[in-house]
């Protein structure tokens, strides 16, 4: 009888799991657990990047994600575009995934209203690119040529919002927010030829531990690491969003996933033991 | 009735998102035919999708305009080149579609060279750490002195767990090639982690998606 | 003595577009007719040709040395065509699954097999989208605006969104079922993990969040730990296989690009 227990604690079925971490999801939804953030270190390097960007700079945020990692990706991307738009700096969105194109520029024109920022003057998207290699090489010598056109086709080169822009030296910084490892070819491409700029990077929490090499050689300034790095930048901007809500539900449902680890394994080393 | 009616009038897109978003996670209770339903109708839109974007961000800006409002009628054999792609589908001129494949493996190709060089030699001179760090006023930094070697050391026998070209016989290099094994495992550990979190986060913005956007139950 | 052909390939005024429009394409069919009547051991070495070619334009952009006074090379002011030519001949990928899709799903429907009322959904949503798609963009109709907005937002982005939530619930099972520490580094690996995931929610770190900041003991509050973790132990290993991957990714380009790469892919008979 005890012996079929310590099995039963290895076999529960996969509905009761399934049911258990619907319900630490759900739960927080209706009962907010409010608990304060630490802010970690990449989160406020990259938050302290685009606060040194001087006022009128111009900043190139790239969306290079689908509705697949939109969880994690949008909240980034508000976050970046709502600090970018705060500082009053000039804005320039594209994207390398066709449904990102989309994302992003809704995402943009939302924005845009609330800070009162006009196209062509304050902001501009440059649509979909494919093949980023190629476009990467050519922008760090040529920006309007490169993207001479916006996401309607309408020219780019007379947009007040593209003055001065000749080539990546006059680009403050850019921002990747992607579930891909693009970034080793931003790097490769555009950050390797001009040190002085700015990369961020926003990736997915998949990602994370391999962008810490970047981080200590100083390559990437800066991540906001999955959901919790856009809960964190949210709270340095004080606008809390999506990912601040969502903190509660991930935090119950890491807490499930350990638990059963932990209960699994007991059931292991009791079944183990009596079988020896 | 009437006010739920009206509700789906004024955002549809939401209500039908909704019921997508359930048929499709029928699926954690078992495989059924609302799911397969659902599933082709995605497949479907998606490659819908895909030909809209074609046309609209990729044939009309980098094709039409330039050929028929600037005169670069070059770009006409750029897109006969990248129709030869479709011969994929061929099975006689299969081999076609391998000129504009090697075309953009070889674009590809030519641009690693910078890319290892402006990626990996930064990554190569970082890893080169003072054992002797002093803080801005002079103390010597213990701490990230220790980390420095710790962090060089971790390097070292990670990277001498690969080498294959060789039998491992000396007992240095079997020691040196376990300890990376296991500070990999660190590595393995802190990636499962944040997957764990990655998945979380998508599948809570389902959850919001349907109690706050759709049934409005959760602000 | 380039000078003749710079001026034939010049832009053109727009009356007589359609005639070198015209003219590129009948062009282009005869060299399609001259490749396919090319001798079978004549096809590999042209697409070796045309391989090095491609990565000759970039590989040389790079190596050239570059005239201090204008900061570039022969080859720099061309960079933005060769970005428009990948973008334009890798955004025609986009649609090469769509006539297998066709082809099979059409088949379905006509002859009516088992699960053809799928196909025609599949279908009905693929015309849907793109009928909806070009109206949104080139037609000023609100309504067909809306119904776009409907599939795209509303079910394309949903579905998409769900299909990777589903991740979730499999992932919760294979760890409960799977992870069972049976070596040292199993061990290891779950130790790390469990700090890693402990760190990263606000839930875990209030565990250690009464110990005082900057403090003698603030090494033991788990962002410190994860910190440390992360950026020694876990940057230092992931960079020596970054390097491994990183010569062997420039290995598999140079093979790539001399055509010296073998496998079922490139050593099948054309």
């Amino acid at each position: 009888m005890q012996g079929s227990v310590w099995q039963k604690l290895q076999s529960i079925d996969r509905r009761i799991l399934y049911a258990l971490l619907l319900v630490v999801i759900i739960v927080p939804l209706f009962l907010p657990i409010r608990l304060p953030t630490v802010t970690m270190p990449s989160t406020q390097r990259l938050y302290d990047a685009i606060e040194s960007i001087p006022p009128n700079g111009f900043i190139i945020i790239s969306s290079t994600w689908s509705g697949g990692t939109r969880a994690e990706n949008m909240p980034q991307t508000i976050a970046i575009l709502r600090h970018a738009m705060q500082r009053r700096l000039r804005v320039a969105v594209f994207s390398f995934d066709v449904q990102g194109t989309q994302l992003s520029l809704d995402i943009a024109k939302r924005l845009a209203q609330e800070y009162g920022y006009e196209y062509g003057k304050d902001w501009v998207h440059w649509g979909f690119r494919p093949q980023a290699e190629v476009v990467m090489k050519s922008m760090v010598r040529d920006i309007p040529g490169t993207f001479d056109k916006d996401y309607d086709g309408k020219p780019t080169k007379d947009m007040p919002v593209m003055q001065g822009i000749r080539d990546i030296k006059d680009v403050h910084a850019i921002v990747e927010i992607a579930a891909s490892g693009i970034y080793a070819s931003w790097i490769g491409l555009v950050v390797g030829v001009n040190p002085d700029l700015k990369f961020g990077f926003c990736p997915t929490s998949v990602m994370v531990p391999e962008t810490y090499p970047y981080l200590a050689s100083g390559q990437i300034v800066g991540t906001m690491e999955g959901m919790r790095g856009a809960a964190e930048y949210e709270s340095l901007l004080r606008k809390p969003g999506l990912a601040s809500v969502g903190m509660g539900s991930i935090s119950l449902a890491h807490v499930l996933i350990m638990l059963l680890i932990v209960i699994g394994n007991i059931g292991y080393f009791a079944s183990r033991g009596r079988r020896s | 009735m009437e006010q739920l009616w009206q509700d789906f009038l004024s955002r549809p897109g939401i209500y039908i998102g909704g019921i997508c978003t359930l048929a499709l996670m029928s699926l954690i209770y078992r495989e059924n035919a609302v799911y397969r339903f659902f599933e082709h109708i995605f497949i479907g839109l998606a490659a819908g999708f895909s030909i809209v974007a074609l046309v609209k961000n990729i044939l009309d800006p980098f094709l039409y305009r330039p050929v028929f409002e600037k005169g670069e009628w070059y770009w006409t054999f750029v897109f006969m080149f990248g129709l030869l792609f479709y011969f994929i589908h061929s099975r006689k001129y299969n081999w076609l579609s391998r000129l504009p494949i090697g075309f953009l493996m070889g674009f590809s190709a030519g641009q690693t060279f910078q890319i290892f060089a402006n990626t990996y030699l930064p990554q190569l001179s970082d890893s080169f750490r003072p054992l002797y760090v002093t803080t801005p006023d002079g103390a010597v930094d213990i701490a990230r002195g220790v980390n420095n070697l710790i962090f060089m050391i971790v390097l070292v026998t990670v990277m001498s767990y690969f080498f294959f070209s060789f039998e491992q016989k000396s007992r240095a290099i079997r020691n040196s090639a376990q300890f990376g094994r296991w500070v990999m495992m660190v590595a393995f550990g802190a990636i499962f982690g944040t997957t764990i979190m990655a998945r979380m986060a998508l599948l809570f913005d389902r959850m919001y998606y349907i109690f706050g956007d759709w049934l409005r139950l959760v602000r | 003595m380039l000078e003749p052909l710079v001026r034939f390939f010049a832009p053109k005024p727009l009356s007589v577009i359609p005639y070198y429009v015209a003219g590129a394409v009948v062009f282009s069919i005869l060299v399609v007719i001259l490749l396919i009547n090319l001798p079978a051991r004549a096809r590999k070495p042209l697409i070796a040709i045309v391989t090095f070619l491609a990565g000759l334009f970039y590989a040389t952009e790079f190596f050239w040395p570059i005239d201090e006074a204008t900061n570039k090379n022969f080859l720099t002011d061309y960079l933005v065509s060769a970005s428009k030519l990948g973008s334009l001949l890798a955004g025609m990928t986009l649609t090469l699954g769509i006539l297998s899709l066709l082809r099979v799903h059409g088949r379905n429907v006509v002859r009516l097999r088992s699960g053809w009322y799928n196909s025609l959904a599949l279908l009905t949503a693929m015309v849907a989208m793109v009928i909806f798609g070009f109206m949104d963009k080139y037609s000023d109709n609100a309504t067909a605006k809306r119904v776009f907005n409907v599939l795209f937002e509303g079910m394309l982005i949903n579905m998409d969104a769900t299909m990777f939530s589903l991740i979730a619930f499999y992932i919760v099972s294979a760890s409960y079922r799977a992870f069972r520490i049976r070596s040292i580094e199993a061990t290891i690996l779950m130790t790390a993990a469990f700090l890693v995931m402990l760190a990263q929610v606000p839930v875990g770190l209030a565990l250690t969040s009464w110990i005082p900041r900057d403090g003698v003991w603030d090494f033991l509050r788990l962002e410190v730990i994860k910190e440390w973790l992360l950026t020694v132990l876990n940057a230092a290993a992931l960079r020596a296989i970054a390097f491994g991957l990183g010569i062997g990714s420039l290995a598999i380009s140079l093979r790539i690009w001399l055509s010296l790469e073998r496998g079922a892919y490139f050593e099948k008979e054309i």
